[in-house]
């Protein structure tokens, strides 16, 4: 068996990496394959948290390029989604204590055994981004509607290129359809025609995922949340299913809306 | 130590560009000064000529040496020596003055002799190409990125990046675009800039070159 390996990047931080990791690998596990998430970002370790493993960490990734543990030893399971492991970054070391070549044995071994290893990049364009691709095959650039994440979103295309992963898909987060409308949000469009290459997916900004986050649930178990929803349609994507974009995502917004109030009317 | 902020001066000038030296402190606080300077301005003033002068007291010929190597790291080449009066008459003239500086990176990817270099994909930001020729740009440029020429610049896609054409001075080099909407273009010694805020995409192709020595772009046609 040899699974894909898929690093989830975006070189501006706070875009929402570690949260599409977390969906992604959470969404697919729910759907059959077997997942098993790489946290690269050592020394910010933030995975765990998102997924609501904290507590149960033994080892971590970098005790693994150590020797000190075999790959599977290091992984934990998570209690929810049978299907889901995660590998933990070391949160007392930094990104030098990893090389892309460990890197890439450890994904190479992991994908032997799960059909979708994924690593989650740690921001910026130095030492950790050339970790994390070292091992990836595809690549999941994650951006928001907002100028400077798409220009850092388009370096890090080049760069991708550079390291030999083409054609990496594209997954535009947290965008308002409310201030779209209004014209004062780039629209899918505009970052569609300045980063020219194929979108997986548009997620809705939602407070379901901070709640989510905050509370180490992954939001696509949440079956009333937009962003979960959006998460479940990139994921089902990722296992080459023919998902429409949710273009309806207004549409929606207009449909809800009358059945909230007509739930409100009733009392 | 006094800290003074201007001691390395740029003016640009209908004649070109002017560095400003002050000859009061050392070579070394010159040097690291001069080095911050170019730092600052990330290859601004790559394949730039300059004339270097002197305020204050006398520099010697040394210096001035010093000074070139500097400038010469950074791409910039010396164009002439207008040096103060203290230090006139005895300076030998400048062997390399008038020569076209070379544009460093991205040759390798040309033949040799071949005078116009083809890019068959887009430059994304961060990326940059430089070439002693024309360089075609089949994609686009975009916004973070840079194209510097010493002759002309077509894109063929949008050019949103930064386009230099004329770098070695050619004051009839042109950038011809697809879609010319520049974060900024130069053309020999002159240099332009969108303007603030929301910019109208163009209808169409769109040349740019310089007319009076000030760029100014107009709807592409055919002669």
């Amino acid at each position: 068996m040899s699974g894909s390996v898929i690093v989830v990047t975006s070189g501006k931080g706070g875009v929402g990496k570690t949260t599409a990791t977390a969906s992604i690998g959470a969404a697919l596990a729910m759907m059959g394959p077997s997942v098993v998430l790489i946290d690269a970002d050592i020394g910010l370790r933030n995975l765990d948290l998102v997924l609501g493993l904290e507590g149960r960490i033994f080892h971590n990734l970098v005790d693994v390029v150590d020797g000190a543990v075999d790959a599977h030893k290091a992984l934990i399971r998570h209690k929810d989604i049978k299907n889901l492991s995660l590998l933990p970054a070391a949160q007392s070391r930094d990104k030098t204590a990893v090389t892309p070549e460990s890197m890439k044995a450890i994904a190479d071994e992991l994908k032997s055994s799960f059909d979708y290893v994924i690593i989650d990049c740690p921001a910026g364009i130095e030492q950790g981004f050339k970790n994390a691709v070292a091992g990836a095959e595809k690549a999941v650039v994650v951006t928001t509607p907002e100028m400077s994440a798409v220009r850092d979103a388009d370096r890090i295309i080049g760069m991708l290129e550079h390291e030999g992963i083409a054609d990496p898909w594209l997954i535009i987060n947290r965008i308002r359809f409310d201030m779209v409308k209004k014209h004062d949000m780039l629209d899918v469009n505009d970052v569609l025609e300045h980063l020219k290459i194929e979108l997986l997916g548009v997620i809705p900004d939602d407070e379901a995922i901070i709640v989510a986050t905050n509370k180490g649930i992954p939001v696509v178990m949440d079956e009333k949340s937009k962003a979960g929803r959006a998460f479940r349609d990139v994921a089902a994507r990722i296992m080459g299913e023919d998902v429409p974009m949710a273009a309806a995502a207004e549409e929606e917004d207009w449909f809800t809306r009358i059945i909230r109030w007509f739930a409100r009317a009733r009392g | 130590m006094r800290l003074k902020s201007q001691e390395v001066v740029f003016i640009g000038t209908r004649s070109g560009l002017r560095l400003v030296l002050d000859a009061e402190d050392s070579i070394e606080n010159l040097k690291r000064a001069l080095e911050r300077r170019l730092d600052e301005a990330g290859g601004f003033y790559f394949g730039a000529r300059v004339s270097v002068e002197t305020r204050g007291a006398v520099v010697p010929p040394e210096w001035i040496e010093e000074v070139r190597s500097v400038l010469e790291n950074h791409g910039l080449s010396i164009e002439e020596r207008r040096l103060d009066e203290a230090t006139g008459g005895d300076e030998t003239p400048d062997p390399h003055a008038g020569e076209p500086e070379g544009v460093g990176a991205g040759q390798a990817q040309c033949l040799p002799g071949a005078d116009t270099m083809m890019i068959r994909r887009s430059l994304r930001s961060g990326q940059s190409v430089s070439f002693d020729g024309n360089i075609v740009v089949m994609g686009d440029v975009n916004p973070g990125s840079e194209v510097c020429a010493t002759g002309d610049i077509v894109v063929f896609g949008c050019l949103r990046g930064v386009a230099y054409a004329g770098a070695g001075g050619k004051p009839d080099a042109r950038v011809v675009a697809l879609r010319l909407m520049p974060t900024q273009l130069r053309i020999a010694d002159r240099i332009a800039r969108s303007p603030d805020g929301e910019v109208q995409a163009p209808l169409g192709p769109e040349s740019a070159f310089l007319r009076d020595g000030a760029i100014v772009i107009e709807p592409w046609t055919t002669h």
